[in-house]
């Protein structure tokens, strides 16, 4: 009732339309779009039906989805006029549309007739085929029609059997292969690469008898909260053609200047520096998960250490490993920011979506086409991972105490891993070293290291004026965006997120998993997809939002909300679904119980969620250099900018702010919440968040 | 107390899937009474108490508390209490915020609210702990505030779930009586889940020994213990020894033959079908016979008891018998004599 109400006032009050005419959807109605008024007919009318109850539930279901179904019909569509950019009131007819065919179905008997659930899952569920299935779809059927936009299959063939696409040149001569063959080979190596360095990483620290691991956990933290490119900027200073290392070779070893890490090779590296945490996140949890009595039983049967590690360990390990290779995989393919840096003449299809759309050739049929090439590569490699590792997880830690010690790591193996970290752990010093100086010196790309703020006050300088602060430095703009951005994005993220993820692990309801894989749709989608996607769909009526701050916002929402997924997931199997049957026994609603039980247990994955999507909205590249526009620039847009218009020291001065800035709001939150205190019970992994960038 | 209200199944069923888990299962639990659901891990005793409770929905039948029909409520809805088998108290919450729990999501103000939970915080002895985390309390602390938090609503029924499971053993004993003692004071109609006939027939007023999705036999504990009526239940509540054979009437006499061993049994009642008799280990005494076929295999020393393996023809057969008496040696041949009455006659 209130729903309908709420929205006849908006309809008739309120602007139906995004921008430009302010009238209302009643004013529109008199003038001459009288079908605009359908969708409010029709909440209006479920409204009054409400009163039947059970009787007329089915009946109130039809006129939601008719109500919504015409909305957007008619925006698409509408019969003999302009079409028009929906707004706020449409928004809020359809948001009362949304919620009463969720009630309705709940009094259907849907949803085990609980309304909240209902409404929650619902909402959810609409919000995701809007914002991802939508755009998504047509931004991929793009490829199957001609600039002028007639259909066109002949053309979709011809744009996918593209020579640049699937070439295998490289093998047998100087020319270059195709974007699948580069990408694949760019993603398998990078996955083993990265994973193996993970794996030397969380045995030494797991197992290796190290006194001090707390630089592995400080090392783990950094790439999170680092744009993906700056690895990328670091080495280039440190081994470009003027970089500071190939200088030192060339004055004293009289090893010539080459371009060597533009390509392939710097792209490998810079991605394997930026993975390698991930990996040893998820295999150092999955070692804490071997429980160590295992390996003192196989040591009571006179196993040695290394058939110990051969036999028990590292088979229990196994799975974990392989999830790591695909995810380094994945994570590779949907990685922008470095081989737009560093590819040279090796494209990949990320940066070849990125040109197709945004350089001379502006081609959205062939961005499409790259597109669902790369989704297609991305998606069979999560279908393989769930296929191939969903049976085989092994998690030996019950939830009792289960002591022991875990034995020290065969001799060889220590070494080994000893000898590939050191010199790991030495270069990311030596390339986080380059940032934290870049900023401060002249020109560290050309070996320029007169110390100066000159690129500071370019960038962030401000001013005293009459009328108070004036934030003149050219970078203030796109920094106050991105925190705004990020800060508004972040509880929303968090918000969607935890509750998906208490509706899927909590109730179970006809289409869950549907549900199920349009929420986890997000994760698999690269970021460059989106990015296409958002541009392609959300560039004309009915939903114009391009442009906007309000479409970046979108963007990272449900770019991230995966992760919140994740971490609820996590978070809720360790709760016991008790302590929901309990508050329900006392008689309390499921709104009641998720506010004041569910909630509260979650705090830890809720700030964890808080942290990881702001973050990411704020280090983000990939989906946000299609969507930034002068007005809403966003940090790393503008910092690939500087890049590409070879003012490095701007861009390393800007980046190093940022990392400080997030590094900041990270341990301030930490502080903030503080040791949790829940006994036992309470004690939630923190989430590995791990997603497509 | 006087809201404690009668529960009643009426050919109540769950399916999962296509998986009975309560068939067709009909009983009532009178006011006022503590009744307990018994029987081996799967065998839908569980499933009974959470339709109870509204946490499953019955897939056909009709639940009544007391009068009314609750059949289509929910667990919310339904003036049902339940003590969980992990307790379910609240991490986040100290042992008053649970106990407030209830009474706050039903619109009780929050100084009532305080109040009501005092008082049974104090009824059981937890006065004094209201601030403590239910982490920071012992097993037997976090049992009681459950019980506590569940009965703060005074709600018709109360449900107890397996609820001595995660208590030690010395323990167990003493927080069983304490519920039973509970229950007969405040007048509760009390429905407890367990698998351990020990604890069913120490605490109950009646039991329901489920098997298979349905009942197999309900009754007061001193009933279910000396009439069994199959060998499930001879052997499931209490321990039997189960023998095969035929009676035999000879002067007068009842006699059990079993592979070629008579056994005199005394007076029963003997229905024309039956088959099988169930022995009590600790009814069957034994007398030194050189020309018996049955001899002494093992000893154990039980502290209180010998506990004797004996080998016959049929099989063998476990007795219990007092320590004062004379030890007998391995290989040493015995008679069986049976305690009047003490046999108890099976369908096969």
């Amino acid at each position: 009732m209130a729903a309908a109400a709420s929205a006849a006032a908006c309809f008739v009050f309120t602007p139906w339309a995004f921008v430009g005419d302010a009238r209302s959807g009643l004013a529109w109605t008199f003038a001459g779009r009288w079908l605009i008024a359908l969708p409010i007919l029709a909440s209006i009318l479920a409204a009054v039906l409400a009163r039947g109850g059970y009787a007329t539930a089915r009946l109130r279901v039809a006129c939601a989805a008719f109500g919504l179904f015409w909305l957007f019909a008619y925006g698409f569509f509408p019969i003999g006029q302009p079409s028009l950019a929906l707004g706020f009131g449409a928004a809020v007819v359809g948001a009362a549309l949304v919620w009463q065919g969720a009630r309705a179905l709940a009094a259907a008997g849907a949803f085990k007739a609980d309304r909240w659930v209902a409404t929650t899952t619902v909402s959810i569920f609409a919000a995701v085929v809007l914002f991802v299935l939508f755009p998504v779809v047509q931004a991929l059927l793009a490829a199957f029609f001609d600039r002028t936009g007639a259909f066109d299959p002949m053309l979709a063939f011809q744009r996918f059997t593209a020579r640049d696409i699937w070439a295998t040149d490289c093998f047998y001569s100087d020319r270059s292969c195709g974007v699948v063959l580069n990408s694949f080979l760019l993603g398998a190596l990078a996955g083993l690469l990265s994973t193996l360095l993970g794996l030397a990483f969380a045995l030494l620290a797991q197992r290796g008898g190290l006194k001090n691991t707390r630089i592995f956990d400080a090392l783990s933290i950094l790439p999170i909260i680092t744009p993906p490119f700056v690895i990328a900027m670091a080495l280039v200073v440190l081994f470009g053609r003027t970089g500071v290392i190939t200088t030192l070779l060339d004055t004293y070893f009289f090893i010539p200047r080459s371009r060597w890490i533009y390509g392939l090779p710097g792209v490998l590296i810079a991605q394997v520096l930026s993975q390698t945490p991930l990996s040893y996140m998820i295999l150092r949890g999955a070692l804490q998960g071997i429980a160590p009595s295992l390996e003192e039983a196989a040591q009571t049967l006179r196993a040695s250490r290394w058939r110990t590690f051969s036999t028990v360990t590292w088979p229990l390990l196994r799975p974990a490993v392989a999830a790591s290779i695909l995810l380094g995989f994945v994570e590779s393919l949907a990685d922008f920011g470095n081989p737009v840096v560093l590819g040279g003449s090796f494209e990949v299809l990320s940066t070849k979506i990125y040109f197709a759309v945004a350089g001379a050739q502006n081609d959205p049929g062939r961005a499409a086409i790259l597109a669902l090439i790369l989704l297609a590569m991305t998606l069979s490699a999560f279908w393989t991972q769930s296929m191939w590792l969903g049976k085989q997880s092994f998690v030996t830690v019950t939830g009792k105490g289960d002591n022991g010690l875990p034995p020290p790591l065969p001799k060889n193996v220590r070494r080994a891993a000893l000898g590939v970290v050191i010199p790991w752990v030495i270069l990311t010093i030596v390339l986080y070293g380059v940032i934290a100086v870049g900023g401060f010196v002249t020109d560290i790309g050309r070996g320029a290291m007169t110390p100066t703020f000159k690129h500071f006050m370019t960038g962030f300088s401000i001013e005293s004026t009459n009328s108070g602060l004036f934030f003149s430095g050219s970078a203030w703009d796109s920094f106050f965006v991105t925190v705004g951005v990020a800060a508004l994005a972040a509880p929303i993220t968090t918000l969607i997120g935890i509750l998906t993820a208490y509706v899927l692990s909590r109730h179970n309801f006809i289409g869950r998993e549907a549900f199920e894989f349009v929420t986890m749709l997000a994760f698999a989608i690269p970021g460059t997809v989106i990015g296409v996607a958002y541009i392609a769909a959300f560039n004309t009526p009915p939903i114009e939002i391009a442009g906007t701050g309000l479409i970046l916002v979108i963007c990272f929402v449900f770019r991230n909300m995966p992760v919140g997924v994740r971490a609820g997931l996590a978070a809720l199997s360790q709760i016991d679904k008790s302590l929901d049957e309990a508050s329900t026994t006392l008689g309390a609603g499921t709104g009641t119980t998720v506010w004041r039980v569910i909630l509260p247990l979650l705090k830890h994955a809720i700030v964890a969620t808080l942290v990881f999507s702001f973050v990411h909205a704020m280090t983000a590249v990939s989906a946000i250099v299609f969507l930034v526009t002068a007005r809403y620039n966003m940090a790393t847009a503008y910092i690939v900018n500087r890049v590409d218009a070879g003012e490095y020291p701007l861009a390393i001065a800007y980046s190093s702010l940022l990392i400080l800035f997030m590094l900041l709001v990270v341990v301030s939150i930490q502080l903030l919440v503080g040791e949790r205190k829940l006994g036992r019970r309470g004690a939630v992994a923190s989430p590995v968040t791990l997603g497509a960038r | 107390m006087t809201r404690a209200a009668s529960v009643r199944f009426v050919n109540v069923s769950k399916l999962y899937g296509g998986v009975r888990a309560v068939n067709d299962v009909s009983f009532e639990v009178e006011a006022g009474t503590l009744v307990t659901l018994l029987g081996p891990s799967g065998c839908g005793k569980t499933t009974t108490l959470r339709l109870v409770a509204g946490l499953e929905r019955a897939s056909s039948g009709k639940i009544f508390i007391g009068d009314e029909d609750v059949t289509a409520l929910g667990a919310a809805e339904r003036d049902v209490s339940m003590v969980f088998q992990s307790y379910a108290l609240f991490p986040h919450m100290n042992v008053l915020e649970n106990v407030m729990y209830g009474p706050l999501a039903s619109g009780v103000k929050q100084a009532d609210a305080q109040i009501l939970a005092r008082e049974k915080l104090a009824l059981l002895g937890l006065s004094g702990f209201e601030s403590r985390l239910p982490s920071e309390l012992s097993g037997g602390q976090q049992q009681r505030v459950a019980v506590a938090r569940a009965i703060v609503l005074e709600p018709r029924v109360l449900l107890f779930d397996e609820p001595l499971s995660n208590l030690d053993a010395r323990l167990r004993r003493k927080v069983r009586d304490e519920i039973r003692e509970l229950q007969q004071r405040l007048g509760l109609t009390v429905l407890y889940v367990t698998h351990d006939q020990q604890e069913a027939l120490a605490v109950s007023d009646k039991v329901i020994v489920m098997d298979n999705a349905v009942i197999a036999q309900e009754g007061a504990p001193e009933e279910l213990y000396e009439r069994p009526c199959s060998r499930f239940l001879a052997d499931f509540i209490g321990e039997s020894n189960l023998i095969d054979g035929i009676f035999h009437f000879e002067g007068g006499r009842t006699m059990f033959v079993a592979n070629g061993v008579s056994i005199p049994v005394g007076d029963v009642r003997v229905p024309p079908d039956a088959r099988t008799i169930a022995l009590r280990p600790d009814r069957i005494r034994l007398r030194k016979a050189a020309s018996s076929l049955i001899e002494v295999r093992r000893r154990v020393y039980l502290g209180h008891a010998w506990e004797y393996t004996l080998a016959a023809p049929f099989g063998e057969i476990l007795t219990i018998t007092p320590i004062r008496e004379e030890a007998l040696a391995i290989g040493q041949k015995v008679e069986l004599d049976i305690d009047a009455g003490a046999a108890i006659p099976l369908m096969r």
